[in-house]
């Protein structure tokens, strides 16, 4: 493969910064972090794409996989295929892989590090007047919904619906089978729908949507 | 089937695969909840999919971008000296070696021999490369684009920019990008006797290091190589092969404004003037571009603290790339940070000169 020329790297970026940033947000926490793992996977497919590196990702995620214990946890997801710039389809679902574990691995990296939050990210007791809006906001609520699943069916459901990922698609990258994927997006939406129609979306608070 | 089949929930998705879906549709026609359910799954889905997708999302900072941007070209440059570096054999196993062994130090003597008569000491560092080096293969120069065998049947002169005066033609300084290479074996003992010319002047001589896994040693020749006179023989000898050459022009002296008359910068100041100026600049930003709440990591990768003070939550740093810049720097809590620790404050960037060593 040659490498990339500077304009398909920007559209690229163009195309998917934001999509990534936000999934790894969702797994990291912070936004900071999240744009250096966003960072570090974007010069990963650089190089791969100039064939610079050769199954380092698959043999890091196998070893993080084995050492990862806790059924609950998401766990890396190796790479089951070389990369194909050629086909879009394939580079969004390796880009979305090497994001997820990087963050993941970023994730157990600081784990027993106790971020402090800043100032402006402490919770107050009091909900603020953005806060008092944004809970007005049904589509607000719905968000803070998603709070309520486990962690995998969070992320399946992101997968599915704010990445518009196949089933196929969020197995690769979750290292999921497509049978587990469609169990925990079948869960989800139920759960989802169930504490939708008990509870009124005016009266939901706005959770923390650094845990979505 | 029951409604809490997950296949119904992958039928209403689209997701169910063909051999399944007639199984399914079958099941809707007789049972009028699991219909009921799908119609609810699909509404249900595009609300969520309407909610997820404006959420809002951020994108990196034009930090980010850059460091993306400068691996592709790290990778680039990489990928150009692979593919232009004969990856083969070790030298001294290929055939015809020893021969082109000679051949390159009786060219190299030669070349050196007829430079210092040429050019004088100005070009001393260029042949000293060639000096210490004892893998060497000659670089043979053609035409622009053009095979160095095609060049045996005529003069393989190199062709000047336009632009350039006759006069100066002979100072120009071509720096060889070796785009392509390839193994000739050059059978033709005609081409020893076509001299290499610029412009109808002899040129330096060139000589690349033959350390395909040294790509330090071939960039750093490639910045500075001379074009040359052709070997004296490369009969039987595999060589690399040079299409592409990129000239500059030497820097001219420059003069700069001053309040109380102008200023003139010799030819190597001003060759280091613009990209100082450029390089000082990037830097620069890249101090200013960190603020309150970025994290300890994000940090390091521009500064390094500066040398004992490490301790306590206000520190000093220096910027690695370019230790005059430095920036105070209060943590959101003492030290060690982690690399997730928060900066509190930070100061504007400032120069101070480096301790003296």
């Amino acid at each position: 493969m040659t490498p990339l020329p500077a304009s398909d790297i920007r559209g690229l970026l163009d195309r998917y910064e934001r999509p990534l940033v936000r999934y790894a947000q969702s797994i990291v926490g912070d936004l900071e972090s999240a744009r250096d793992v966003v960072q570090d996977t974007f010069i990963r497919y650089v190089r791969k794409t100039s064939e610079q590196e050769y199954g380092e990702d698959e043999t890091a995620m196998q070893t993080a996989q084995a050492n990862t214990d806790d059924a609950e946890a998401l766990k890396p997801a190796p790479l089951h295929t070389s990369l194909d710039p050629s086909d879009a389809r394939h580079v969004e679902a390796w880009l979305f892989t090497v994001t997820r574990n990087r963050a993941l691995d970023h994730v157990r990296k600081y784990s027993r590090i106790i971020a402090m939050p800043m100032p402006e990210e402490r919770p107050s007791e009091a909900p603020s007047p953005d806060e008092e809006l944004a809970a007005r906001d049904s589509a607000d609520s719905l968000l803070g919904l998603l709070d309520a699943l486990s962690a995998n069916q969070r992320e399946v459901v992101r997968l599915k619906f704010q990445n518009d990922l196949s089933y196929k698609e969020i197995a690769d990258v979750t290292g999921l089978t497509v049978t587990n994927v469609g169990f925990l997006l079948h869960v989800a939406l139920k759960k989802l729908r169930t504490l939708l129609e008990e509870t009124p979306l005016d009266s939901l608070p706005l959770r923390n949507r650094q845990k979505l | 089937m029951s409604l809490d089949d997950p296949r119904i929930t992958a039928f209403a998705l689209d997701e169910l695969p063909a051999s399944e879906r007639a199984e399914i549709e079958r099941f809707l026609q007789t049972e009028r909840a699991a219909s009921d359910e799908v119609a609810r799954t699909k509404e249900f889905a595009g609300v969520l999919r309407n909610t997820l997708h404006a959420e809002p999302a951020e994108g990196l900072t034009s930090r980010h971008r850059e460091a993306i941007f400068r691996a592709a070209l790290a990778v680039n440059q990489a990928g150009d000296l692979e593919r232009k570096i004969i990856l083969h054999p070790a030298l001294w196993q290929r055939a015809g070696f020893w021969q082109a062994a000679a051949a390159c130090v009786i060219c190299g003597f030669g070349a050196y021999a007829i430079t210092s008569r040429l050019y004088g000491p100005a070009h001393s560092g260029q042949e000293n490369v060639v000096a210490k080096n004892a893998n060497e293969i000659s670089v043979q120069i053609g035409q622009v684009g053009k095979d160095i065998s095609d060049a045996n049947a005529g003069d393989p002169d190199v062709t000047a920019p336009a632009n350039a005066a006759p006069a100066e033609r002979h100072s120009l300084v071509a720096k060889i990008d070796v785009a392509r290479t390839q193994r000739v074996a050059t059978s033709n003992p005609s081409a020893s006797d076509v001299p290499a010319k610029l412009q109808g002047v002899p040129a330096m001589p060139a000589t690349v290091a033959s350390a395909p896994d040294n790509t330090d040693t071939i960039a750093e020749i490639r910045r500075g190589a001379s074009i040359g006179k052709k070997p004296a023989s490369t009969s039987g000898a595999h060589t690399v092969v040079a299409t592409q050459l990129a000239f500059t022009k030497p820097a001219e002296p420059m003069t700069l404004p001053g309040d109380l008359g102008q200023v003139t910068l010799t030819s190597e100041e001003a060759a280091t003037f613009s990209t100082t100026r450029e390089y000082l600049q990037t830097r620069w930003q890249e101090a200013s571009s960190l603020h309150s709440g970025d994290s300890y990591a994000t940090l390091a990768q521009h500064f390094r603290h500066d040398g004992a003070s490490t301790s306590g939550k206000s520190q000093r740093f220096v910027m690695i790339r370019c230790p005059l810049i430095k920036v105070d720097v209060e943590f959101t809590s003492e030290a060690p940070q982690k690399a997730d620790t928060r900066i509190e404050k930070i100061s504007r960037p400032y120069f101070e000169p480096e301790a003296a060593k």
